[in-house]
């Protein structure tokens, strides 16, 4: 069948501005936008306490209560009118008839002074964990890890002119920085974490001693060139989060043209696999790879970590037989864990010239970024059996490839893992 | 037919996306208008996982081109009817980011 009518040009478009994704509702568009303020409470256009404080006399602190009335201090004196006039759309669209008043003893702009002042002092006090501008109890409220720091806290904002009446100290749970496999700064590092090397991100696959060089290997097109060593610098999570080299590529066998089994204009290999020398030996966590809260869930949250306790065997291929489940942990999609679907495949990679023999085929979650990771089989709890290294996958993200451990060792040498 | 998709950053300041690849890649997808794929460029391929960091100045555009010879992932040629093409850069997202929907109609 021919079409001789088609000879128009089909021309596709997106486009990229963060200002523009902030109410973009195609699901493909990537979300910048802030969260709403006031989540699912109530539109966005509700005013800013600082806007509040302009238009209502006596303003001191506004919140939605549980039923989600608008709830006012007002100091002493002040009238709601002002209050019921700025939410009277509020209140109409939802039924309800008057803002609830509460009597407030300080005005929100004296509390947000003390705020500023009081955070300079109880902020410097080890276990202060927050200075805040309660609005909902019209006091400027400090949360304190444990009570014991409660008489330096209070002194601190007596020192910064806030009157002891008007301050909550309260024992509160520190704030934690949420570690995920792309922002941790790993040390000593685990297989799964990020890694940067000039213009480009990847995963640690596992740490690994040859001879005695403490090293980590990741995929070989994780390198300024893949195939050959260039001295590729690492840096971990990135080089403008720590600028410290942590790592130097020194083993990356270059790919043969011609050689046995290898198809015409091609390059081969038996494993998409590169060693990096760690700068501080310190810095590797033989055997350890970081572990997220769950397989297939999406998370990239650290919670733990998954110990090697043997290796696949030293076969070209491996030993783990296809139908296997296998897992594995990279800085993209986390931990994902699948199904063996096909070994020993001879793979060609697209867009290169590059064909890669005997690498096995996982039905499981993979994304970009998450090259060089850990392949591992769970053995028993925490303990697993490492499988290989990741280097590639479909378009789809359904479908990953790894090089067996086999492969890796048949080109980089006898590896110690753990 | 000949297939161009084009990204833009219509910001002012420089972005810097996370593009799957060595190289910026982008998939061409064709499907019919119940959503079923009948072609896509990269389908069945298998990439490398790398993420490159790719600036992309504010008003410039990243394009790519391609030609669909008018036949499904399995190599039969196409029936006559509507289509709808898009193209997707490959990102660090699920899915990668896609453009809206080109609508195509082939006559005969």
């Amino acid at each position: 069948m021919s079409h001789p009518s088609l000879r128009s040009l089909v021309c596709v478009a997106t486009v990229l501005a963060l200002a523009s994704c902030q109410n973009d509702s195609n699901p493909n568009s990537p979300n910048t936008g802030a969260p709403n303020a006031l989540g699912s409470q109530g539109p966005s256009n509700l005013p800013s306490a600082a806007e509040l404080d302009r238009q209502v006399p006596g303003f001191g602190g506004f919140f939605l209560d549980q039923d989600g009335t608008p709830t006012m201090y007002l100091t002493r004196g002040a009238s709601p009118a002002a209050a019921n006039r700025v939410f009277s759309g509020y209140m109409a669209a939802r039924g309800l008839s008057a803002v609830r008043v509460l009597q407030g003893q300080y005005g929100w702009k004296q509390l947000q002074r003390w705020q500023d002042a009081a955070t300079i002092d109880a902020l410097a006090i080890s276990g202060a964990v927050y200075v805040d501008n309660d609005e909902r109890s019209n006091r400027v409220t400090i949360g304190v890890e444990n009570l014991a720091v409660e008489g330096q806290v209070r002194a601190a904002a007596e020192r910064a002119g806030v009157p002891r009446e008007a301050v909550i100290v309260q024992r509160v749970d520190p704030i934690i920085q949420v570690a995920t496999l792309q922002n941790v700064v790993d040390r000593p590092v685990r297989a799964g974490v990020q890694i940067n090397f000039p213009g480009f991100l990847c995963s640690v696959g596992f740490n690994a001693t040859s001879g005695t060089q403490k090293s980590f290997v990741t995929a070989s097109h994780c390198t300024t060139k893949q195939g050959g060593v260039e001295s590729t610098p690492y840096y971990q999570p990135l080089q403008s989060v720590d600028g410290t080299v942590i790592a130097t590529e020194v083993a990356d066998p270059v790919y043969i043209k011609g050689g046995a089994g290898c198809p015409k204009g091609k390059l081969c290999r038996y494993s998409d696999a590169s060693r990096a020398a760690y700068a501080n030996g310190a810095n590797q966590a033989l055997g350890l790879i970081a572990q997220t809260s769950g397989a297939n869930n999406g998370s990239l949250t650290i919670t733990g970590s998954f110990s090697i306790t043997s290796d696949d065997c030293s076969t070209t291929g491996g030993c783990l037989a296809s139908g296997t489940t296998v897992n594995k942990v990279g800085r993209t999609t986390g931990w994902t864990s699948g199904a063996i679907t096909n070994t020993c495949v001879n793979t060609g990679v697209s867009g290169s010239r590059v064909v890669l023999f005997c690498q096995t085929f996982v039905s499981a979650g993979v994304g970009g970024g998450d090259s060089g990771s850990d392949v591992f089989q769970v053995t028993s709890g925490n303990n697993v059996k490492l499988a290989g290294v990741l280097w590639g996958g479909n378009s789809g993200g359904t479908q990953f490839v790894f090089s067996p451990f086999g492969n890796v060792t048949r080109e980089l040498g006898a590896l110690t893992t753990h | 037919m000949p297939l161009v998709f084009s990204v833009t950053n219509t910001g002012k300041s420089s972005l810097t996306l996370q593009l799957l690849g060595r190289t910026p890649s982008a998939d061409f997808q064709v499907s019919d208008p119940d959503g079923r794929r009948v072609w896509s460029l990269l389908g069945g391929n298998t990439l490398v996982s790398v993420l490159q960091l790719f600036p992309l100045d504010g008003g410039k555009v990243l394009t790519f081109r391609q030609i669909w010879n008018q036949h499904t992932d399995a190599g039969l040629a196409v029936t006559p009817g509507e289509y709808l093409i898009r193209g997707v850069l490959l990102t660090d997202a699920p899915g990668g980011l896609a453009s809206p929907p080109a609508h195509l109609t082939i006559e005969r």
